[in-house]
């Protein structure tokens, strides 16, 4: 009786890395992960190309670290995939009855969760190391520089990108269906987005532009966006690659401290909703 | 409690809102027992099956598994416990092997190559193993999904309607399968339509009708409940005449008598003593008939099923609750 309280015990303790290693296996044996690194390399490429041609053009070099631009977008657009993939693919395990399955045996809410964010992250990483590669090449033939700083940061900024998978994991903890988390995902972020783009436009304004109705919207706006900065996932990331970039480490401290209990905040979200709604399709 | 019993719920319930799903289930399954759980659609098996592996929170009573009392969110506890749910529910661009495996690494299996080789033997999937399991039949998934629950040669097994989609060989195939299980002391408990399948299989069955539970017995006692007599039916040379009809109502042991032409079809009480067949032949020879045909037919579980859960006339049902 002891042996298999033991090995239940094993079992549970375990599973979560079992499914972290199936996950890998399954991201890497899709088309979507090589689709999205090879687009996003084309677009790095367009990135440093446009750059080199306005050096040529303009006869000087306006950024000493040229490859900021492209890295920051390859990386943003890298979370914001995976964020999207662990949204649709929880949802996808519930849909289908693989969750249930699951939960028959050894895994409970917080492995399963748990194995999504862990494959997703190191997922991030194993996307780094292929812009690393393609980067490599870009530079190479465009003859430009490449730091070790820029392979470092890209590496470190897995701590802030958890930010954003966090909360494609509460998103798909939410939904019954595939569809759903995609449209709960949408919506948030063009509602976040909207708001940062307001918020930039209003700002652009001349103080006596702003008069009547536009004053009490633009101060709304205003602190909205501030709380966003706090509140949105999609704030984390680009936070701790400009302090990546600037050298800042107490700042990327402060993003990465910051971006780690935002996502356990969102862990603890998702493990509740995944209750609450239960794991049967 | 009895210190055998793998399965054990008091007074358990589950409402969903407005909805009772589930009301005072009291069920109690020994070791080694194979249990027929059966119920019309949405009668509460699923929901049972839930609560025993505490994926659902009860609303009251409670459950008890291998004699310890089971928590919501126990997945030690889970690991003693195989289930094949009512489909698959498999992951299709995998294999067969890669499905396995990944199982097998979940539950922690010792010399996983080998068991996986041995389960899918079992099941005849083995030079299928690895085709993606998109390929396979609804029969040929839900082999690999008992294959999945057996894995880890758990105590207990939850199945739902395992041989739903499989052809007739198949479904002997598995039979005989969960058969040799219980010969090995694993508990059953299975939940199917096909109720010849769980008359030739349950030791004891209960009857789940809008989440209570109307019966549970021994096959036989609960057939013999709902059809307590004998029922004969015999073909005569012409048509009934009217005096031998009255003639056969008169007799003692007689329950009841129907006529279709020259077809009669004759209860009989069986407390009436025996060679009751014998004394019914020459009743009916005594008064004019000629018997071209004689055959007894024999009460189903499906009879059972059918007068418990359309009827609802169960006062009459014993053994609810008790453990046979």
């Amino acid at each position: 009786m002891l042996d298999l309280a033991v090995l239940g015990a094993r079992a549970v303790r375990r599973a979560w890395w079992v499914l972290v290693r199936y996950r890998i296996w399954a991201l890497l044996h899709g088309r979507s992960f090589y689709v999205v690194a090879t687009g996003g390399l084309i677009l790095s490429a367009a990135v440093v190309g446009d750059f080199i041609s306005f050096v040529t053009t303009a006869g000087l070099a306006v950024s000493r670290d040229p490859l900021r631009v492209p890295l920051s977008v390859l990386l943003n657009l890298a979370a914001v995939y995976l964020a999207l993939l662990i949204a649709v693919g929880i949802s996808l395990e519930r849909q289908q009855g693989t969750l249930l399955v699951l939960s028959f045996g050894p895994v409970t809410s917080w492995s399963y969760l748990l194995s999504w964010l862990v494959a997703k992250v190191l997922a991030y990483l194993v996307f780094c190391g292929v812009v690393m590669v393609g980067l490599a090449g870009i530079v190479a033939i465009a003859g430009l520089g490449f730091s070790p700083r820029l392979i470092a940061s890209m590496l470190l900024s897995a701590l802030t990108a958890m930010a954003i998978i966090s909360f494609g994991m509460w998103v798909g903890s939410l939904s019954r269906d595939t569809r759903g988390s995609i449209l709960i995902f949408l919506a948030i972020s063009v509602v976040l987005v909207v708001i940062e783009a307001l918020h930039a436009y209003l700002g652009s304004l001349a103080p006596e532009q702003l008069s009547g109705l536009l004053l009490p919207i633009s101060r709304t706006v205003g602190l909205l966006s501030r709380v966003i900065t706090w509140i949105s996932p999609f704030s984390y990331l680009p936070r701790g690659l400009r302090a990546l970039f600037d050298n800042d480490w107490v700042d990327y401290g402060l993003a990465s401290t910051a971006a780690l209990v935002y996502s356990s905040g969102w862990l603890l979200l998702a493990k509740v909703s995944l209750e609450r709604r239960g794991v049967q399709p | 409690m009895a210190i055998d019993d793998v399965i054990r719920t008091i007074g358990l319930s589950k409402r969903f809102g407005a909805l009772t799903a589930l009301q005072d289930l009291d069920l109690q399954v020994g070791r080694g027992e194979i249990y027929g759980f059966l119920g019309p659609n949405g009668a509460g098996k699923t929901t049972t099956v839930l609560l025993l592996l505490g994926l659902l929170r009860p609303s009251a009573g409670s459950v008890y598994l291998f004699g310890q009392p089971m928590r919501p969110g126990d997945a030690t506890m889970r690991r003693r416990v195989g289930v094949v749910p009512e489909q698959p529910y498999l992951y299709p661009h995998m294999t067969a092997q890669e499905y396995l495996e990944l199982f097998a690494d979940l539950y922690g299996v010792p010399h996983r190559k080998d068991r996986i080789a041995q389960l899918l033997d079992a099941v005849n999937l083995l030079d299928r193993r690895h085709s993606r399991l998109r390929e396979f039949s609804r029969g040929m998934q839900q082999k690999i999904g008992l294959a999945r629950a057996l894995l880890h040669d758990p105590e207990l097994l939850l199945l739902d309607e395992p041989t739903s989609g499989l052809d007739p060989s198949s479904a002997k195939q598995v039979r005989d399968l969960l058969l040799d299980l219980k010969r090995r002391g694993k508990t059953i408990l299975i939940s199917s339509h096909i109720l010849s399948e769980v008359e030739r299989t349950a030791d004891r069955v209960g009857i789940l009708v809008k989440g209570r539970l109307q019966a549970q017995d021994t096959v036989e006692h609960l057939i013999q409940e709902v059809q307590p007599d004998a029922v004969v039916e015999i073909e005569l040379l012409a048509v009934v005449p009217p005096e031998l009809l009255e003639q056969l109502r008169a007799l003692p042991f007689v329950r009841n008598v129907e006529v279709h032409g020259s077809i009669l079809t004759v209860s009989l009480s069986p407390t009436e003593g025996k060679e009751l067949h014998a004394r019914l032949s020459a009743a009916i020879t005594a008064g004019g008939g000629t018997i071209v045909q004689m055959t007894s037919r024999k009460g189903t579980l499906e009879d059972a099923f059918l007068a418990i859960t359309e009827t609802g006339a169960l006062d009459w049902v014993p053994g609810v609750g008790a453990h046979a």
